[in-house]
Order: C-alpha cells, then sequence, then structure tokens
C-alpha cells in the first residue's frame, strides 16, 4: 500500500501532497521538509530508495523516488508494493502528466495542482493502485473534460476571458521555463 | 492552461477586456450577472498562487489576508463561489495551514450538482478529512448518495476506477491476515498462470511469498511456473519479484522438508548476480537485498558472489554499500577475514560521511567478534586492527572498540604480552592523542580506558613499567573524562604495587623512595578531580601511600601486603553465573541466624539512625540560628525527640517485614551485578569465556598477517616514530613467542588441527565455551544440551546466544494457542503441528454434544478436513492421483497455465 506521495521541487517547495494516512497538517510539512533532506543530498547515479526518516516509521516502509529536472517525485510504500514497480508507476504518472499538459514543467503543477490531483486519482485511490495504463488513464481525463466543459458551457465564458486578461501579467518567459526533455522517457523497457 | 492561452488573443489590453464582457451580456440570463460578476473580483486559485509568488517577502501575512478574503466567500449563496474558495482552500492546506474549519463548507461543495464544482469537494475532502473530522457522518452520507446516483461521473468520483483494484485490495487484506486468505490461492493461482497485466502479476506474486510461509504445499507449485516466468520475462520489475517469492520458497521448504532445490537457488542467485552487476543502481541495491535473503538459508550459494559484492563496496552509492556490507557477514571465513578487513578498513579511511564511518566500523568489530571470534585466527592482527580503529576520526565507537580489546586481552591469554605492548605506547602517547578534537578525543580517551586497565592488570608484560606509571600520573583531570580518570588511578596502584614490589625485593631503598616522592608528587592533582569515582580513589591511593612512606622512613618492607590488594587472576564470568551459584544445603534466609533480634537491638541501630539525623539537624539548626530567632533550636531538638518514639514503634512492629524487605532488595542486587567478585567498571561484557584453541593456528598465519599487517601501521595519531618502535617491539616478542608456542601449545593445536574445516569449527568452538563458562561451585547445567541446539539454528541471528534461551519455551507454547482459537475453521490448511492436534482436541471436545447434523457451522470444516486429507496424501505420496484431479485445487491451473502464451511489453 502507498503510504503517501509527495512532488516538491529541488528547493523543497511542495508542489502535490498526498496522504493516505493522516497526518496533521504540521507533521506533513515536518515530512516534506525531512524527506527533502534525505533526498536533496542524493546524486542522480545512485539508487533510488531510501529508508530512513519519520514518514517511514517501521522497517516494513521505504522510500521511492525519481528525480525530474527540478522536481523529486516520491512514493513512501509499504513492502507489499514491488520497488521497481513503483518506479514504473512514477514515470507512468509523469508521462501522463506530460501528455495532458504537453510537455509538462513544474509551472503546470504549480497553477493545475488541482488537475494534477485528478491524473493522480486515477492512478492510485486511498493508497492502492488504480490503473497502471496510459491510455486508459488518459481516456478517462478526456472524459472529465468533456463533462467539464459541458457544464461550464456559456456561463463560464466571462470567467475564461477575465482570466485570459488576468493571465496576461503572465510574464512570457514562463512557457519557456519548460523542462528539457524527461529524462529515461526514451529507455522505458518496464512500462505496463 | 495551453487552451486559455491558445484562446488568449494576442494583444489584448484591460478595456479590450470589458469589450469581451460586454459581448457575453448579451447572451446571458439576466440573473446570472449579479453572481458572475461577483466572481470577477473574487481571486481564482491561479490568482492566489501568483499572488503567493509575488509576496514572497511577506507569505504568511498575504495567505493570511487571503484565507479572510475566502472566510467572506465561503459565506455567499453560489456554490461557484463556494467552490473556488475551497479549491484555494485545498491548496493553502499543501502549504501546511490548518483547514479543518472548513470542513462543513467542504460538504456543501461536495453536494453540488456541478460535476466540476462536487469534484473540488471531493479532493478537499480527501485532503483534509480524518477520523476526528465532525462531518464525518455527513461525509459518509454523501458519499453513499453519490455511488448510488444515476450520473456515472458522479460515482467515479466517490468510487475511482474499478479496475485491478479488487485484486489489490486482496492482497492488501491478505497482508494483514494471510491465514484468511489461503483459500483464496487457486484462484490466485489461476490468476497468476493467464493473467498478461504485470502490476497484477507482480501483486500476486508478492501476495504468494505472504501465503507461502503458511502453505508449504503452495510453494511447491508455485516453484514450476515462477522458474518459467524468471527466464521468460523481460520486465525487471516481475522478474524480481519472482525471484523474491522463490527465495520465500526456498526459505519456508528449508525449514520443513529438505528437497533439493539446488537449481532454484542457482537461477536466483545467477540471476540477481546479472542484477547486481547491471549498471542500473536500482537494480543493483535490489540484487544485495534479495541476495541477503538467500544468506540466511544458504550461504554457500552466496558466497560464490563475494567478488561482486566486495566490488559492491566501491560503489559511490551509500545505500547500495551498506547493503553489501550487511552480505559481508555471510561471506566472511577464516580464510578470508583479514583480506575482507583489510579491504573495509581501506573504505574506513576514504569514507565520506559519517553515518558510513561509522557504520563500517561498527560491522568490522562485530564481523571480528561474531560468535565470541569464531573466524579470527590471529589476535595480534586483530589487536591491531583495533588500535588502527582508535585513529578514525570522528567515531562513536572508542567505547566499543575499548571494550573489545578488554575483551580480547582478558580471554586470549597468549596475546596479552603484545596487547599490553601496544597499550603501553597508547598510555605513554596519550598526550598526543589527546591533542585531537573535542569529539576525537572523547572516543579516543574510551580506549585509554582499556589501554591503562590492560598496563595495570597485566603488568608483568610491561616492558618498562617506570615510564607507563609516569605517563598514567600525567594524566589530566581536565582534559579526562571523570570515569576514565577513575580507572587511571586505580591502575595506577597496580603499578606502583608491582614497581614497589620489584624494589623491595632489590633491597632498593632508593628507587623506594623516588617511587613514593613520584607518587606523592603526582597524586595531589588527582585528588582535585571533579569526577567523584576518580576523587575518592585519589585520595584513597594518596591516604595509602602516606602510610607505606612511614614504613619506608622505618626501611620496612610493605610490597608483599600492597601487592596483595590486586592479587588474582580475573576470569570473565558467565551471565547466568549468579543464577548457577548452588544453593548451599539448609540455608534459608527467612530465619534466623542466631538469636531473635530483642528490642535493644533495634533500639541501638535506630538510635544510631536518630543520632545521624539528629547531628545533621543540629548543624543545620546551628547555621539556620545564625541571626535567627534563638527559640528555633530547641523546637528543633524537641521535635526529633518527639519523632523519636513512634518511629522506634515502628520499626520494632516492622522489622520482619523489613528485613524481608532489605534481604530482596540485597538479592535483587547482586543479581544484577554478576561482577560483585571485584567490582570494576571495566569487566568484559561477554559472559563466556574465550577457549584458547584459535590462537594455536597463529604459528601457520604469523608470515601471511606480516603483509596485511603493514597497511594498517600508517603512521596517524600516534606518530611514525612511536609506530617503528613498536613494530620493533612486535617482530621480537613474535620470535621469542613462536618457540614458547611450539613447546607448550602443542597439544591443543593438534586437537584443533582436526577439525580445522571452518564449519566444523565453529562447533567445536560452541562447545568449548559451554565447557569454559561454568563459574565455580556451579551445578553442572541441566540446559546445556539446549542452548547447543539454539546455538546451531541461529547461527545467522543471534551473537549471544544463551541470552535468548528463556524466552524460546513461551513462544512455543503460545504461539500456537492463539493461532488456533482464532482460525479453528481453517485448520485444514495448516500444518499438521502435534501442538495443533491437542489443541483440536480440546476444542472438539465442547463441540461433540450438538447434534452433528444441524450445525452448518459443524459441517463445514469436517468436508474441508476430507479435502485435506486428500491434498495430504497427494502431497506426501507425491504422485498425483488422476481420479482426483477434478477435485485438486491445483490442477486446472496446471493444464490452463501450460496453454497460455504470456505477452509483455
Amino acid at each position: 500500500m502507498i503510504k503517501a506521495i509527495l512532488v516538491f521541487n529541488n528547493h523543497g517547495k511542495p508542489r502535490l501532497l498526498k496522504f493516505y494516512h493522516h497526518y496533521t497538517e504540521e507533521q506533513q510539512q515536518q515530512i516534506v521538509r525531512e524527506t527533502f533532506q534525505l533526498v536533496s543530498k542524493r546524486d542522480d547515479n545512485v539508487c533510488n530508495f531510501l529508508e530512513g526518516g519519520t514518514l517511514i516509521g517501521g522497517n516494513d516502509y521505504r522510500l521511492i523516488y525519481r528525480h525530474y529536472a527540478t522536481l523529486y517525485f516520491i512514493f513512501c510504500v509499504d513492502s507489499s508494493e514491488s520497488e521497481l514497480g513503483i518506479l514504473d508507476l512514477i514515470q507512468v504518472f509523469v508521462e501522463t502528466l506530460d501528455r495532458c499538459f504537453e510537455n509538462v514543467c513544474e509551472l503546470d503543477l504549480i497553477f493545475h495542482v488541482d488537475k494534477v490531483h485528478h491524473i493522480l486519482g486515477e492512478l492510485v485511490m486511498g493508497g492502492m493502485v488504480l490503473e497502471t495504463n496510459m491510455t486508459e488513464i488518459l481516456l478517462r481525463r478526456e472524459e472529465q473534460e468533456k463533462l467539464e466543459k459541458q457544464e461550464a458551457g456559456i456561463s463560464a465564458a466571462p470567467a475564461r476571458a477575465v482570466s485570459a486578461v488576468k493571465s496576461m501579467n503572465l510574464p512570457q518567459q514562463i512557457k519557456d521555463l519548460k523542462l528539457p526533455d524527461l529524462p529515461g522517457l526514451s529507455n522505458l523497457k518496464n512500462a505496463f | 492552461m495551453s487552451q486559455q492561452q491558445q484562446q488568449r488573443p494576442p494583444h489584448v489590453r484591460i478595456f479590450d477586456a470589458s469589450q469581451v464582457i460586454f459581448y457575453t451580456f448579451e447572451e446571458m440570463a439576466l440573473k446570472n450577472i449579479r453572481s458572475n460578476l461577483d466572481r470577477l473580483f473574487d481571486k481564482s486559485l491561479t490568482d492566489l498562487i501568483r499572488g503567493i509568488r509575488n509576496n514572497k517577502d511577506n507569505e504568511a501575512r498575504y495567505i493570511a489576508s487571503c484565507i479572510e478574503e475566502i472566510k467572506m466567500e465561503l459565506k455567499q449563496e453560489s456554490t461557484f463561489v463556494k467552490a473556488n474558495a475551497i479549491e484555494k482552500l485545498a491548496y493553502l492546506q499543501m502549504l501546511g495551514y490548518d483547514i479543518s474549519w472548513a470542513s462543513f463548507n467542504i460538504i456543501e461543495v461536495m453536494a453540488s450538482t456541478k460535476y466540476t464544482e462536487k469534484r473540488i469537494g471531493y479532493l478537499a475532502a480527501a485532503q483534509s478529512f480524518h477520523d476526528d473530522t465532525e462531518v464525518l457522518m455527513l461525509t459518509t452520507q454523501m458519499i453513499r448518495k453519490d455511488i448510488n446516483s444515476p450520473n456515472m461521473y458522479d460515482s467515479g468520483v466517490a468510487l475511482g476506477g474499478v479496475q485491478s483494484a479488487a485484486v489489490n485490495v486482496i492482497c492488501e487484506l491478505a497482508r494483514k491476515n494471510p491465514k484468511n486468505y489461503l483459500t483464496l490461492a487457486p484462484v490466485f493461482f489461476k490468476l497468476m498462470t493467464t493473467s498478461s497485466n504485470n502490476w497484477m502479476l507482480i501483486k500476486i506474486i508478492k501476495l504468494f511469498g505472504a501465503l507461502v510461509p503458511l502453505e508449504p504445499r503452495l510453494g511447491k507449485k508455485l516453484l514450476e511456473p515462477l522458474t518459467n516466468l524468471i527466464n521468460s520475462t523481460s520486465a525487471m520489475s516481475l522478474l524480481y519479484e519472482c525471484i523474491n517469492t522463490v527465495i520465500a520458497v526456498l526459505i519456508s521448504t528449508s525449514a520443513g522438508t529438505p528437497g533439493d532445490h539446488t537449481t532454484s537457488i542457482q537461477l536466483c542467485v545467477q540471476k540477481l548476480g546479472l542484477l547486481i552487476e547491471d549498471s542500473d543502481q536500482n537494480l543493483k541495491y535490489l540484487g544485495l537485498l534479495a541476495m541477503g535473503k538467500i544468506l540466511q538459508t544458504h550461504p554457500k550459494a552466496v558466497q560464490a558472489h563475494k567478488d561482486i559484492v566486495l566490488r559492491c563496496l566501491d560503489d559511490r552509492d551509500e545505500s547500495i554499500r551498506i547493503r553489501s556490507l550487511d552480505l559481508l557477514y555471510g561471506m566472511v571465513s577464516k580464510k578470508n577475514i583479514m583480506e575482507i578487513v583489510k579491504k573495509l578498513m581501506e573504505h574506513v579511511e576514504h569514507a565520506e560521511g559519517s553515518h558510513y564511518r561509522d557504520e563500517l566500523l561498527s560491522r568490522i568489530i562485530s564481523i571480528c567478534s561474531y560468535n565470541n571470534y569464531q573466524y579470527i585466527t590471529n589476535f595480534e592482527w586483530y589487536i591491531s586492527v583495533l588500535v588502527e580503529l582508535t585513529k578514525v576520526e570522528g567515531t562513536k565507537h572508542g567505547a566499543k572498540i575499548a571494550e573489545q580489546i578488554q575483551d580480547v586481552t582478558v580471554r586470549v591469554q597468549s596475546i596479552r604480552h603484545f596487547s599490553v605492548s601496544q597499550m603501553a605506547l597508547l598510555v605513554e602517547n596519550a598526550n598526543l592523542l589527546l591533542s585531537g578534537s573535542a569529539q576525537q578525543r572523547s572516543n579516543i580517551s574510551e580506549v585509554l580506558l582499556a589501554a591503562a586497565w590492560i598496563c595495570g592488570e597485566y603488568w608483568e608484560h610491561v616492558r618498562d613499567l617506570d615510564g607507563v606509571l609516569a605517563a598514567m600520573l600525567k594524566a589530566k583531570p581536565s582534559l579526562m573524562p571523570g570515569h576514565i580518570l577513575s580507572v587511571y588511578v586505580q591502575n595506577i596502584g597496580k603499578l606502583y604495587a608491582a614497581l614497589l614490589g620489584k624494589a623491595e625485593a632489590e633491597d632498593d631503598w632508593d628507587a623506594v623512595e623516588s617511587l613514593d616522592n613520584l607518587m606523592m608528587s603526582k597524586l595531589p592533582e588527582l585528588e582535585l578531580a571533579e569526577h567523584l569515582e576518580a576523587q575518592e580513589r585519589a585520595c584513597t591511593l594518596a591516604a595509602m601511600l602516606r602510610v607505606l612512606e612511614q614504613y619506608h622512613s622505618r626501611k620496612e618492607k610493605v610490597g608483599a601486603e600492597v601487592c596483595q590488594l590486586y592479587e588474582g587472576e580475573l576470569n570473565p564470568v558467565a551471565g547466568k553465573a549468579q543464577r548457577k551459584v548452588p544453593l548451599p544445603e539448609g540455608l534459608d534466609l527467612d530465619v534466623w541466624i542466631g538469636e531473635e533480634w530483642q528490642e535493644s537491638a533495634s533500639e541501638s541501630s535506630d538510635e544510631d539512625e536518630a543520632e545521624k539525623t539528629f547531628g545533621q539537624m543540629r548543624v543545620r539548626s546551628e547555621f539556620a540560628n545564625f541571626g535567627g530567632p534563638p527559640r528555633y533550636e530547641s523546637d528543633e531538638e524537641a521535635e526529633p525527640a518527639h519523632q523519636k518514639k513512634p518511629k522506634k514503634k515502628a520499626s520494632t512492629e516492622l522489622t520482619p517485614a523489613e528485613l524481608e524487605k532489605r534481604k530482596l532488595q540485597r538479592e535483587r542486587e547482586i543479581q544484577s551485578n554478576p561482577y560483585y567478585v571485584k567490582g570494576t567498571a571495566t569487566q568484559p561484557k561477554r559472559p563466556t569465556e574465550f577457549q584458547m584453541a584459535p590462537k594455536a593456528e597463529e604459528n601457520g598465519t604469523t608470515s601471511a598477517h606480516l603483509n596485511i599487517q603493514s597497511p594498517l601501521e600508517i603512521p596517524g595519531v600516534v606518530g611514525l616514530s612511536r609506530y617503528m618502535e613498536q613494530q620493533d617491539a612486535t617482530l621480537t616478542w613474535k620470535k621469542a613467542k613462536k618457540e614458547k608456542k611450539k613447546t607448550t601449545k602443542k597439544g591443543k593445536k593438534k586437537r584443533h588441527d582436526t577439525t580445522s574445516d571452518e564449519d566444523e569449527a565453529a562447533v567445536v568452538h560452541q562447545v568449548n565455551r559451554h565447557d569454559g563458562e561454568m563459574p565455580e561451585n556451579a551445578k553442572s547445567t541441566d540446559d546445556e544440551a539446549e542452548e547447543k541446539t539454539n546455538g546451531l539454528t541461529d547461527e545467522f541471528k543471534a551473537l549471544d546466544v544463551n541470552l535468548d534461551e528463556p524466552l524460546r519455551p513461551d513462544e512455543i507454547v503460545r504461539g500456537p494457542q492463539a493461532y488456533i482459537r482464532q482460525t479453528v475453521s481453517h485448520r485444514p490448511l495448516m500444518h499438521p503441528y502435534a501442538i495443533d492436534e491437542a489443541y483440536s482436541m480440546e476444542y472438539q471436545g465442547p463441540l461433540q454434544p450438538r447434534p452433528p447434523t444441524t450445525g452448518p457451522l459443524l459441517k463445514k470444516p469436517a468436508v474441508e478436513t476430507e479435502e485435506e486429507k486428500e491434498e495430504d496424501r497427494k502431497g506426501c505420496g507425491g504422485k498425483a492421483q488422476e481420479k482426483e484431479e477434478g477435485k485438486n485445487p491445483w490442477s486446472d491451473g496446471h493444464k490452463r497455465r501450460t496453454g497460455c502464451a504470456r505477452g509483455h511489453k
């Protein structure tokens, strides 16, 4: 079972937190800080498994993480999960995000954390992995978007216009901060 | 985001926006205008995030203002506004803000009719709700309603997908209590042989890994398909999990029936070897992890990969290095321990990060001391290793190293000379050693404790007694921790006694006088030590010296008497020594030894007590009266007089109970202190006495270890010249020692040579150890045989096997008891333990009186036991009967599996 999923950037700023055990907000922040301390010390050429830290209370748990450009994706799982399986799952998650956002970058996660949550919800629910097939996940996502559009319809038009105006203030280079190509995308042999 | 950007005209200005708004007004129903206009001026989530990013300096204040806004928004009617507010709150929750105050609003949003809004509510609820959330009842009702909703997406939000979830959930449940899910094994077996979903396969295979220990027959069935999977799959994750489960099968079967699984083990080890050699660090790590599991049951198979594992010690990844350190335990033998430790020592030198260095140190020590130094044939080498380890910077293992040095020196008589020569050097160079950083000082001083004790205890081996004594007297109370200082003082006494004895024997009164002068000039400094123990010992020693000086001034010899103070060989005491001391016949501590204590006896003791308190009070009152009211003293005096009478009565009444209490306390104290014979703090911890046998082999390896020893002698803290001196001492002594050994230890050596095979040697040690550890006057142990068997089975688990001994019977008895009670109906699928039979008989007792036909609960187990018998017959006979194939839950799976071609991505 998955105990928690954390996404934070190279400075330890949380971009997505999902806990499948209850922790108070204070504990959650402490966990993020501590996990960041553990993970950020590690080179990119070392293995992606970690033991230690408060989040991993007990021998049964360990951290499995991947580092993409500016973001760390960290899964805390117990021994019922396969280590390599979870690594593949992270890859699937990131690839799905990449498809949904078209060249995903940290800013996408910052401004669309709700969407990221919904995509994650298709992969993992209540600490259990639901779906590992990317096309399947994307299909669901499309269906949901259709529904959103239907509901929004005409009534959301002004809102969209306003948000368009507001986004004018966004510096143009936001999208230029795009991630380089995702590492490991091409040599993906273990995906489901 | 990209959508919005696409829709955005390239160069819109603010007034363009108002145009857009006016344009849309036309198409809108009027009642929407207000809420939408409201909306325009609310912050969206994007605005909030942007705002936070723009207010990095005063983020907290900005967010506080935002939360105020959100509170306002939540008071509005529109669910649209509310959903927006909740969305923002969910984001703030991620930043660490408590949003439990909005839980009711979250429910409101969850109740929205719109999917997009409802989704926001569910997200916020999932992020913030927990067991203690007040609105939990409402939430569950909400979810129930949504699940029943005709709208597919509503229920989608509440439920999530329903894909391989079933397998996931059952796997999770089965992990919690595998016994209950054994009956599902055939279903899963079928799934495993037919499914091509790797994720599900992994889950199922992992589940089997958990079930196998409970059902050995399952393991036999699994081996073949798993082996096929291992050979066929290209997915590393699946391969790895298959290997893991095969290992679980091997572990569970090796405990029970001895079968020949060499091919499976070979396959696993071979595949794991490939994983470990892979360039992917993750595979390497996992390979080592799994290898460690095989090590527990099949150490020989792993030993073939020693080189690969040793290479992993050079890996740049710390976790991989630590994993390979774990494996080293299984790889060490008498032949290669020097090589391995040498390699580890090199790592200690180059290790970055104190954690890894400390880990290395403790591994070196635990490998070497494993099973009472089972693998060590050359203790000189080991002492050099330990001395070398003291030079490692910033370790936390000073005490551990010290304990090892002491332990080895006490246990191995033949090493004492060498050990003492090394320790004397350490003591003489204490000032140099203590010049390092504070942390290093604390470590090295722990070692000095051992050094001082060894020099004092085995002074007959010290070459330069005067030098060592002078060095020890130079100890600075300011630099050295008190507990070490006190050991110093104690051993200064021993050395003094030795020197005095010598001088007096030679009638060298000048030497005696200068010795006394030396002591009297240095001791006063030690008398000022802050540590009470050190201070007390120094004062005692100084007082003794003053008396001795008087004798010496009269030219009277007292050396022999002084030496008597420190006489006697100190042996390691077994932990159970105290328990083993037989109770003298006719000893009853509850009975009065002499005549029963009369009033007078208790009174006198009481009066002593009273006097003590009285005295104290008087002193106190004197001080209190200094300038105080005069009547105070008389009051004080009167009070104790009052107290005295009732106290006396009470004590006489309580005498038997009190005596009982005191006796218990005394017994407890003695029991908890097995070293009460001579209560120094420097007693070795290990309870067993080491046999001298291994040292006999030193002869054969002296030439070999010389090469190895040299890298250890790299000049470090001790200094080059000192080390050269040390090596000289070592060499000359060795020559002398060799001859000595040849003449004296031949008998033992021969005996050991016959059993020089490593595995057998382990057994020999154990037997010897048991013989040796018996304390004087002890009864011959009744549980010796038990210990032996324990030692053999737990070979890889515990170092001190004896300590676990009392727990074992408890475990065996209790385990099945709880086990049976819960799962009577599941009994059929379990081990046919004899003890189970006994318990099940008990349980059948109360069930029998009922009519067997009426209760369905009774009938079911009966059916199951029949099946079990069938399966048992098959399992035991080995050949499955064709007739019963239909009933066999496994047969179906077998057929399908062979017909199934598995596809892997």
